[in-house]
């Protein structure tokens, strides 16, 4: 019988599964389970019903297009074909595409809605209006209970008291949500007061968020006067309403941000104006100090004492200075600390003996520096790197010539 | 300055006052004079700035058509 290997076996069932005419292209309605999001974008899962499971993967080129985000517990459409991870020998679906199983006919709604209202235009970016930078008032289109209003008081206070909030509060889910909203969008328009709209809501589920995906909500927010920020669910959750507004923000609170400047910007900004006037004082009055030098070039004048002096100049030679000055002394501490550790470990007389040097002491410890201070049949300790010798003197030799010793 | 300018009509002065100093046609004369009036202006951004207290209203129409506001407060969830 011939032997085969793994390998072969496992691209022999892989050919096989991927020439099924039936596994090439299948539709699975199941529950979604271990759930992971790679850091490639390939999204692994398990697909589950009562009784079975199959491993899932979908590569990151199909999982950027999904409109919603897959969580383990939902039950889901997936679309793809059956192949062989020949690594592993298991057989897995290729997802292609998902949705969220029994909102399909939602989901179609969504898109027809979305294809027609692009082709109208209403998405194009030459309607968009700019977010004013500094508004006055910005009315915020919500429901007056949630967490989004919540929100937006919250982060709108912190960056900017000065900016005044008028809350129109409308349905946000249900029935007569979209026409709650676009009424009020109509509202704050024939008002007036407000400089920028913020409208939208919390998450939740594609079907609470409905309002928002619907034609009059989208038209209501096209024709609006004063630029609209969407603020719809999270930050996954795109519907028409984003589409459509001249601003879209993932989260109510990031709404807020766009739409509230922080108070310490104006600040800055203020502090700048103030600066810029200041230095074309300070240059105009020089100017005119020169021509009128030139014309009376007088004896007080010439001694005036220059009370135009640059002074930013002089700080910034003074700043340049002392940094300098505390450079060179943090430098030179440095180096002299690190000369003084070379001294300690250069010096030390174990960092002699590790070269293989010795030394030679007598019994009582003290070094022997000359054959004089020995005689035979003494004992004397050799202190090695690593240890002692304790040795006997069986005899000694001068040496004649000082310079052998080398 | 003449009459109460809000934060933003202020700010927006003072951006004013900043191109026409750096305008060439500009004399020391008027320049001095939009300077005083650039700090005044600087020091009242910065009171506000400083004691801005954060207004939150709900937006209320009658049925013949005239808006009001009146003080929001939070509905319970």
């Amino acid at each position: 019988m011939k032997l085969y290997t793994v390998s072969q076996i496992n691209r022999y069932i892989k050919n096989f599964l991927e020439n099924d005419s039936f596994l090439g292209n299948v539709a699975v309605e199941a529950e979604i389970s271990n759930f992971k999001l790679h850091s490639s974008g390939h999204i692994y899962f398990t697909l589950k019903d009562e009784r079975s499971a199959i491993n899932c993967v979908m590569f990151a080129s199909y999982a950027s297009s999904l409109k919603f985000m897959p969580e383990s517990g939902m039950k889901v459409t997936a679309k793809g074909y059956i192949s062989l991870y020949e690594k592993t020998g298991q057989y897995q679906l290729y997802v292609a595409s998902m949705e969220p199983a029994g909102i399909g006919a939602l989901y179609m709604a969504y898109e027809k809605l979305k294809a027609r209202l692009e082709k109208a235009g209403l998405f194009d970016a030459e309607y968009k209006r700019p977010i004013p930078d500094m508004p006055k008032t910005v009315a915020v289109i919500t429901s007056p209970t949630g967490a989004a209003v919540r929100d937006i008081i919250n982060v709108s206070g912190r960056r900017n008291p000065n900016v005044e909030l008028v809350i129109v509060p409308v349905l946000v889910q249900g029935e007569n949500a979209a026409a709650d909203i676009a009424g009020a969008i109509e509202r704050v328009n024939r008002w007036g007061g407000a400089d920028t709209i913020i409208v939208g809501r919390g998450g939740g589920s594609i079907e609470d968020l409905w309002a928002f995906n619907e034609e009059i909500v989208a038209k209501a927010i096209f024709f609006s006067e004063i630029p609209i920020i969407s603020a719809v669910g999270h930050e996954t959750d795109f519907t028409i309403a984003d589409f459509v507004a001249d601003m879209r923000a993932p989260t109510p609170s990031a709404a807020a941000e766009l739409a509230i400047p922080e108070g310490s910007e104006l600040g800055n900004r203020m502090t700048t104006l103030l600066r810029r006037i200041s230095d074309r004082l300070t240059a105009k009055m020089r100017e005119s100090k020169m021509r009128l030098d030139k014309v009376l070039s007088s004896y007080m004048l010439k001694n005036m004492p220059d009370m135009l002096m640059d002074n930013d100049a002089y700080v910034g030679e003074l700043y340049t200075r002392l940094t300098r000055h505390i450079t060179t002394r943090i430098e030179s501490l440095r180096l002299s600390y690190k000369n003084c550790l070379d001294n300690i470990e250069n010096r030390s007389p174990l960092n002699i003996l590790r070269k293989g040097y010795s030394l030679t002491t007598d019994k009582n410890g003290k070094v022997i520096k000359s054959v004089k201070d020995i005689n035979v049949n003494e004992e004397i300790d050799i202190r090695l790197d690593d240890g002692i010798i304790n040795a006997v003197v069986t005899g000694e030799e001068d040496i004649i010539d000082k310079e052998e010793k080398l | 300055m003449t009459k109460k300018k809000s934060f933003e009509e202020a700010l927006k002065r003072l951006e004013e006052i900043a191109e026409q100093m750096e305008n060439e046609e500009t004399g020391l004369e008027s320049s001095v004079k939009l300077y005083k009036e650039g700090v005044e202006l600087s020091v009242y951004c910065a009171d506000i700035l400083g004691k801005a207290q954060q207004q939150v209203s709900e937006l209320r129409e009658s049925a013949d058509g005239v808006f009001t506001k009146r003080s929001f407060s939070m509905g319970e969830e």
